[in-house]
C-alpha cells in the first residue's frame, strides 16, 4: 500500500472558491494535493513525470474547456490514473459519457459534505492498487509459470537422457552353449524409476542375474541404479564375483552385504529390493538370496509353476545384514520369470493374496519365454502404469 | 483404491502415524522435517504406525518408516510399534524384515507383545505400552476429519 501521505492529487477547477475548499479539506485529510483552474495548465502539469499524481479530480465544466474533451485526452495519455468528476447537476448523458471515458465515480456539485469527496478518492485509490497489485501478481504468476515450464521440460529432457543411460547400462539378453537364456524387458512408467537388471555369464560357467527396485522416482533413484550396475561391474571384474566355486556358493550374500555396507556409507536415503541369482551352467545348480523382494520369482518346469520360497531383509536399511543362500536344481527345461513390484499393479484383484494367485496362474499358462510371459500379462501395451514393471527371465530348453 | 493420506497426532509424547489408503510418498521430501520435529519433541515418548486403514503403502514410505524405527532405537531406545490388520500389508512388513524393528501387532485391544524389552528412562516397559496404547484409543476415538487430533501431515508440510 502507498503511504497515505504519499497520495498526490491535482484538483482541476476554474471556479477558484470551490477549489480551493476541495484542496484545504483534502490537505487536511492527509493528501499531497496540487491545483490548477484550467485544463491546458493541467496537461501541462502532468508531463513532468516525476509528479504524476495518483489521481485527478476534474470539474467537467469549465469555461472555455469540454470537460469530455480533457477527459478523453487523460485518457489516452494516462490511461492508468483514476479520475473522479464533480459537476454540477450535469446532465445524465454526461454522467454516463463520463463513465465510458473510465471515469471512476462522478460527484455532484455542490458537494456538500467533502468527507464523501475523501471517500471516494480513498477507494479509487485503493482499488487501483489492488488492481495493479493483481497485475503484479500476475505478472509474476506468469514468470513463474514460464520458468517452471521451461524447468518442466529440462527436467523432462533430463528423464530422458537418465532413462536412455539406465537403458545403456543394462544388458541385450545372453544365451550360453548349454542353451541357458537371459532375456528382459522394462515396460517404462511416467517417472523414471528405480528398476534394474542386469545378468552376465562369468567365466562362461556361471551365469549370474539380479533384479533390483530402488525405492522411490525420479533421477536419484536412476542414479542409484547407475551406481549400483558400476559396483556389481567392480565386483566381478576385481574381486572375482561369482567366478569360482566359493564365490558360487556365497557371492550373492557377499554381493548385497557389500551394497548394503556402501549404502550405509554414502547415505543415499534410498533401500533396494532384490532378487539375486547364480546357475552352474554345467551342473544346472542355483544358488539365490532375496532381499525384501516382492513378488517371488516363478520357477517354471514340466511339473508346473510355483513361486520360489526364501526370505532375506531389503538392502539398505538394516546395518549388518546376513542374507541367507537358498539352493534350487534346475531341470534341463526350466524357466524363471523374475518381476519387479510394479506388475502387482496391473493386476485387477485387490488384495495381494489373490494378485500373487492371478500372477502365478497367468504366468503357468504362457510357455515361459520372455515374450509369452509378456504377451501373456499384457505388459507391453501397458501405458501410464505408476511404476516401471522390469520382467527378467531366465530360460533352458524352451522353443523361442 | 482411495488415495493416499498421512495424519498424524500426538498425545502426551506418544506419536500416532495413521496411513490411509493408497500411500505414495513419490515427492513427499518434507517428511524428514516431521520426523525431526517429533524426535526433538522434549516429551517424546513413542511412536506406533496405524496402518489398519492402509491399502498400499510404496516404497518411499516404507523407507522412511524404517529410518524412524531406526532413528527412535539409536535416540530414544524405543522400538515403534505397527497396528496392522490388513494381510497383504502384513505380508509385506514381513518380506521388509520389518518384525526385527517394529512390535507389530494386529490388534490393539489384546495386551501387546513387545518382540524385544521397550528401555525407557523413567518409566517401565508395562507403563509405555499403557501410555501407547490408551494415546492410541483416545486419537482413534476420533475420527480422522477431526482435525483437533489429526493434522493432516502431507497438508501440513505443504503449509509449513
Amino acid at each position: 500500500m502507498t503511504n497515505l501521505a504519499d497520495r498526490k492529487l491535482l484538483i482541476i477547477d476554474d471556479d477558484a472558491l470551490v477549489r480551493q475548499s476541495i484542496v484545504t479539506y483534502l490537505r487536511d485529510s492527509g493528501f499531497l494535493v496540487s491545483d490548477t483552474g484550467d485544463a491546458q495548465a493541467a496537461l501541462a502539469l502532468l508531463q513532468d513525470a516525476d509528479h504524476l499524481p495518483h489521481l485527478v479530480i476534474t470539474d467537467l465544466r469549465m469555461a472555455g474547456v469540454d470537460g469530455l474533451q480533457l477527459l478523453q485526452e487523460l485518457h489516452d495519455l494516462y490511461p492508468k490514473l483514476p479520475v473522479i468528476v464533480i459537476s454540477g447537476a450535469g446532465v445524465m448523458s454526461d454522467v454516463v459519457a463520463a463513465l465510458r471515458l473510465c471515469a471512476r465515480d462522478y460527484l455532484i456539485k455542490p458537494i456538500v459534505d467533502l468527507e464523501v469527496l475523501v471517500h471516494s478518492v480513498n477507494r479509487v485509490l485503493d482499488q487501483c492498487e489492488l488492481e495493479s497489485e493483481n497485475l503484479r501478481y500476475r505478472e509474476q504468476l506468469e514468470a513463474a509459470n514460464r520458468e517452471l515450464k521451461e524447468n518442466l521440460r529440462a527436467l523432462e529432457r533430463d528423464h530422458i537422457a537418465g532413462r536412455r543411460v539406465q537403458r545403456r547400462m543394462m544388458p541385450s539378453g545372453i544365451s550360453t552353449e548349454e542353451g541357458y537364456v537371459a532375456a528382459h524387458t522394462i515396460a517404462p512408467s511416467l517417472f523414471l524409476s528405480g528398476d534394474f537388471v542386469d545378468y552376465a555369464h562369468i567365466k562362461r560357467r556361471y551365469l549370474a542375474f539380479y533384479l533390483a527396485d530402488v525405492s522411490g522416482h525420479g533421477a536419484s533413484s536412476a542414479f542409484v541404479t547407475i551406481w549400483l550396475k558400476y559396483l556389481v561391474s567392480r565386483m566381478v571384474r576385481d574381486d572375482g564375483l561369482f567366478g569360482d566355486e566359493n564365490s558360487f556358493e556365497q557371492g550373492a550374500n557377499t554381493m548385497l552385504q557389500q551394497i548394503n555396507r556402501e549404502l550405509h556409507e554414502t547415505r543415499l536415503s534410498h533401500h533396494l529390493t532384490f532378487f539375486v541369482g547364480v546357475i552352474d551352467t554345467f551342473t544346472g545348480q542355483m544358488r539365490y538370496v532375496v532381499a525384501g523382494h516382492l513378488p517371488m520369482p516363478i520357477l517354471i518346469t514340466d511339473t508346473g509353476a510355483q513361486y520360489l520360497q526364501g526370505m532375506g531383509k531389503p538392502v539398505g536399511i538394516f546395518k549388518d545384514v546376513i542374507w541367507s543362500t537358498y539352493q534350487c536344481q534346475l531341470p534341463e527345461r526350466f524357466s524363471l520369470v523374475c518381476f519387479s513390484d510394479g506388475v502387482l499393479e496391473i493386476l485387477s484383484p485387490e488384495s495381494l493374496e489373490e494378485k500373487e494367485a492371478q500372477l502365478l496362474s497367468m504366468v503357468a499358462s504362457s510357455s515361459g519365454t520372455l515374450d509369452s510371459v509378456c504377451n501373456t500379462l499384457a505388459i507391453r501395451e501397458i501405458r501410464d502404469n505408476p511404476d516401471d514393471i522390469a520382467v527378467l527371465a531366465i530360460t533352458r530348453g524352451l522353443s523361442e | 483404491m482411495k488415495p493416499g493420506q498421512i495424519l498424524v497426532a500426538d498425545h502426551q509424547g506418544v506419536y500416532v502415524i495413521k496411513m490411509l489408503g493408497d500411500v505414495r510418498l513419490t515427492f513427499c521430501v518434507s517428511f524428514d522435517q516431521f520426523i525431526d520435529s517429533m524426535f526433538n519433541d522434549s516429551q517424546f515418548a513413542s511412536v506406533l504406525f496405524d496402518l489398519s486403514e492402509a491399502e498400499a503403502i510404496d516404497s518411499t514410505t516404507l523407507g522412511l518408516m524404517a529410518k524412524i524405527s531406526i532413528l527412535g532405537q539409536e535416540r530414544h531406545g524405543i522400538t515403534p510399534m505397527v497396528l496392522a490388520t490388513n494381510p497383504g500389508i502384513q505380508r509385506i512388513l514381513r518380506t521388509m524384515g520389518f518384525a526385527d524393528i517394529f512390535t507389530i501387532v494386529d490388534k490393539l485391544d489384546a495386551p501387546l507383545l513387545a518382540e524385544r524389552a521397550l528401555v525407557c528412562d523413567n518409566c517401565d516397559e508395562q507403563q509405555v505400552k499403557a501410555r501407547v496404547l490408551e494415546a492410541h484409543q483416545i486419537l482413534m476415538g476420533m475420527n480422522a476429519q477431526n482435525a483437533e487430533a489429526f493434522r493432516n501431515l502431507v497438508d501440513m508440510l505443504q503449509n509449513s
